[in-house]
């Protein structure tokens, strides 16, 4: 096999950030993929300084590239400009690391993050050369795969993806390889491969399984061919320390939108915040011990020279032993002029407080996220947090010279009534009187309070993955009102796009069927849709009419208990009766403690694992 | 080796190469600031709410071009051996990016007030390839100044270039490739601008299509009347 790498230089000349293209950073990693056994791209569906802000990619990076046999190499998603370079010379999506074309490795392994991210997937494969479908993907291709949250509903992307793999990638990646590498050399075709690989725990193979719809439009029925798993389980990784202590965090170049060293502390959450996706297909909460998290900052900024490091999770004062760590780690980096962030606050005056210890040499913001304005609602999504503990939080931050706060809301959460929006309202305008009372006169004009307001999106494997989304009339009303009600000094506000969420929503809850309307959208042009200047909505809803989707069935219909789901054969580890009987909580405005600290709530994850809570 | 002597100024010549060049200023300065700390380089930061070490470069390099010829002071903690500098920040840079030449000292104003000429080389390949030498000498006295009766649309520009390359050179590599080396003012407002350039030049050669293969920036120098002098013997 005679490999030529693709030369980007004619290409790189005329574009934005053209050393986004180029690799060659410190501890990127170089291996002759002739001589390794078996070799992947790992795959970021859009922009380097994106995706070299995720820490997923670091992680299955390092543990691949750490072993001797097998290579991972890395490419994104070319901006517009990179792209028509690419296709006026007929250039195909290449790895970073030796610029050969993506189509040559083994293994093309995408990390999708969240939903708006699909025609970018379509994208990377046609510039890659390699058909959408996998039905069209013969032996010279390579396997098509994909992992990260987003795939939890891997339903709407079935027809293009190879596998998926559900969960934790640490260890499952190398049994992937394993198997790729010892089949490769036993000359079994691709479908062999796949069927093979099928066998290890949480990997979901879509062709395996065939769906019939209700003459409604519902699922009748999951069928499973020949004797493949029923469920699929996912990957859980109890001891993160053993995976991610030797971490080498590649520094890119250039800058990223998280230019900092990061390490995990934590993974999942036992908040058991109603709407929030993270929280569930993460659990089980695990920590890494203390003195892992030390030794991978020792080392780490010892190896990248970064100068910030950031403790990162998805609710970083909730780790056990944060102010031990935090403790240790000031006094570690006393005098190296390091700064450490902590993202991820709680809305508490903890929160605050340790946020001040670690002496943040310049107090620019804290974000919060209430996300509703009563303690009504945020029962109802439990969010467990009171007024009081919000204000005192509030006061606390000004109080200790904070300027800048940062809060997200969302409306058309399930049971919002008008008292609700008026709830966000009053909330600001006390905010406002403890900024004014705690703040000094000569730092006043320097206070700001930033609000973003998002529509309320549902999701699956979440108590509300049965309630449907507002309507857009209905969100669009909601948002002016409090646009009108909150214009004031010193309050800015952002609204995230009603049109994206809407399109969010249908995807995130959405199954087979919806597959050809996002290759459509993909072929009328959309792609980046995170990106505010690319996204359109009138391209997607005139995608779905061609296809026939009615974009009310799945964005905004309220779902039986008894539907059946399309996502449901993907065991998260939750019951769907303990998520049903949340959601009936959340009707009745209940809250369900944090099981760490009141107990084991049996939501059914020790049936699968023992969990390292119950 | 390391002594305690109070403000140390180390200055240092490197060079930025291939893909580099891709790197802006702003890139390069954190990815310099990293090796620094990866070298444990003893660097003084500045005091107050945002300290920040005490690194200046005399002129960003554009996106795209090379240099052998880059100039940065920075103020160290404790006395640092040169040439153990060189070794430590050289184990940490990329293969693409090397400090060349280092001398330290106790004081000095700015690198960018006292640096006001930069030497250039610019690679051109030519389509087609010029047929005769008297085409290049021509060309050559063309962007000199010297062709009198010239044409008035040129007169104006051809005089803004003409004063500002200096010491200017044509070599010819092959029939096609050209090699350009001036000197030319930087940092005075009187910088030579070499977009404008490339775009003159494609408006005095229409009938040969050429492409810019290579901007090298290959020295600095503070010039005084005729003499050039280095941005080392600068460093008291």
């Amino acid at each position: 096999m005679n490999l030529k790498p693709v030369d980007i230089y004619p290409l790189i000349n005329n574009v934005k950030k053209p050393s986004q293209y180029v690799g060659g950073e410190l501890n990127s990693v170089y291996k002759d993929i002739e001589k390794c056994k078996a070799s992947i791209v790992l795959a970021f569906p859009d922009l380097y300084e994106i995706g070299m802000s995720n820490l997923a990619i670091h992680i299955l990076y390092n543990i691949i590239n750490n072993h001797p046999d097998f290579v991972a190499e890395r490419t994104f998603a070319p901006w517009l400009d990179m792209e028509k370079q690419m296709r006026k010379t007929n250039t195909p999506l290449f790895s970073l690391e030796s610029r050969l074309p993506v189509k040559e490795f083994d293994l093309l392994g995408f990390s999708i993050q969240h939903e708006l991210c699909f025609t970018n997937i379509l994208n990377m494969l046609n510039l890659a050369k390699i058909p959408l479908r996998s039905k069209d993907r013969k032996d010279e291709y390579p396997i098509v795969i994909a992992g990260g949250p987003a795939v939890f509903n891997p339903e709407p992307m079935a027809p293009f993806i190879d596998f998926f793999v559900i969960g934790d990638g640490e260890k499952v990646i190398i049994e992937i390889l394993k198997k790729v590498s010892e089949l490769k050399k036993k000359g079994f075709k691709k479908t062999e491969v796949i069927k093979k690989i099928s066998r290890i725990t949480g990997i979901y193979v879509p062709d395996f399984y065939d769906i019939t719809y209700e003459v409604d439009g519902r699922v009748r029925q999951i069928k499973v061919i020949n004797s493949f798993p029923t469920s699929v389980i996912k990957n859980i990784i109890i001891d993160l320390s053993s995976y991610n202590e030797s971490l080498k965090l590649i520094v890119p170049n250039t800058r990223v939108v998280h230019d900092r060293f990061w390490v995990e502390i934590m993974r999942g959450c036992s908040r058991g915040c109603r709407f929030c996706l993270a929280g569930s297909i993460y659990r089980p909460l695990r920590e890494r011990t203390t003195q892992s998290i030390l030794n991978s900052i020792k080392e780490g900024l010892k190896e990248t020279g970064y100068y910030e490091v950031s403790l990162s999770s998805l609710s970083s004062t909730d780790y056990s032993q944060i102010e031990y760590l935090l403790r240790i780690l000031r006094k570690n980096l006393e005098n190296s002029h390091t700064a450490i962030s902590l993202p991820s606050l709680r809305c508490d005056a903890f929160s605050v407080k340790l946020a001040n210890f670690i002496g943040h040499e310049r107090k620019t913001g804290l974000t919060f996220a209430p996300e509703a304005g009563t303690q009504r609602l945020r029962n109802v999504i439990n969010k467990n947090i009171t007024d009081e503990e919000i204000y005192e939080c509030i006061r606390v931050a000004f109080s200790n010279g904070w300027e800048k706060i940062k809060l997200y809301f969302m409306v058309g959460l399930p049971t919002e009534e008008q008292d609700d929006l008026d709830g966000i309202v009053y909330m600001i305008n006390k905010i406002l009187k403890i900024a004014k009372f705690e703040v000094s006169k000569n730092k006043w004009r320097r206070v700001k309070i930033n609000i973003t307001i998002s529509p309320f999106c549902p999701k699956p494997f979440t108590p509300f993955q049965w309630v449907g989304q507002d309507s857009i009339k209905s969100l669009r009303k909601k948002m002016n009102y409090l646009s009108s009600r909150l214009r004031k000094r010193k309050v800015f506000i952002k609204f995230y796009n009603i049109g994206r969420s809407q399109i969010e929503a249908i995807l995130a809850r959405g199954d087979r069927r919806i597959s050809k309307a996002i290759e459509i959208a993909w072929e009328m042009g959309c792609k980046f849709d995170n990106w505010a200047e690319q996204f359109s909505y009138n391209n997607w809803m005139a995608a779905f009419k061609k296809v026939g989707i009615d974009t009310y069935y799945y964005a905004n219909r309220n779902r039986k208990e008894d539907e059946i789901f399309p996502w449901e054969i993907i065991h998260n580890g939750q019951k769907k009766e303990f998520l049903f009987n949340e959601y009936k909580k959340a009707l009745n405005e209940k809250i369900t403690p944090d099981c760490r600290l009141a107990g084991c709530n049996n939501c059914g994850l020790q049936e699968i694992i023992k969990c390292p809570i119950s | 080796m390391v002594k305690n002597t109070g403000k140390v100024i180390i200055r240092f010549r490197f060079s930025k190469l291939k893909d580099l060049k891709y790197i802006s200023h702003l890139d390069f300065v954190n990815l310099f600031i990293r090796a620094l700390r990866r070298a444990e380089i003893p660097i003084a930061y500045s005091i107050g709410y945002h300290s920040k070490p005490k690194l200046s470069f005399a002129f960003a390099l554009k996106v795209g071009w090379e240099s052998v010829g880059e100039y940065g002071d920075i103020i160290l903690d404790k006395y640092f051996l040169p040439e153990i500098f060189i070794k430590e920040m050289n184990n940490q840079l990329p293969k693409e990016l090397r400090i060349l030449n280092v001398k330290s000292g106790s004081f000095s104003k700015s690198l960018s007030s006292q640096i006001n000429y930069a030497k250039y080389h610019l690679k051109l390949s030519f389509y087609p390839e010029f047929k005769k030498e008297q085409e290049i000498d021509s060309l050559k006295k063309l962007l000199e100044g010297k062709i009198k009766n010239l044409n008035n649309q040129y007169f104006k520009e051809v005089k803004y270039f003409s004063d500002r390359l200096v010491d200017f050179k044509i070599r010819n590599i092959h029939n096609n490739m050209l090699i350009f080396s001036f000197l030319t003012p930087i940092g005075s407002g009187d910088d030579l601008n070499l977009d404008s350039f490339i775009n003159f030049l494609h408006l005095i050669k229409n009938e040969q299509k050429f492409i810019l293969n290579r901007v090298l920036r290959v020295n600095m120098f503070r010039k005084e009347g005729n003499f050039l002098i280095n941005p080392f013997s600068l460093l008291k």
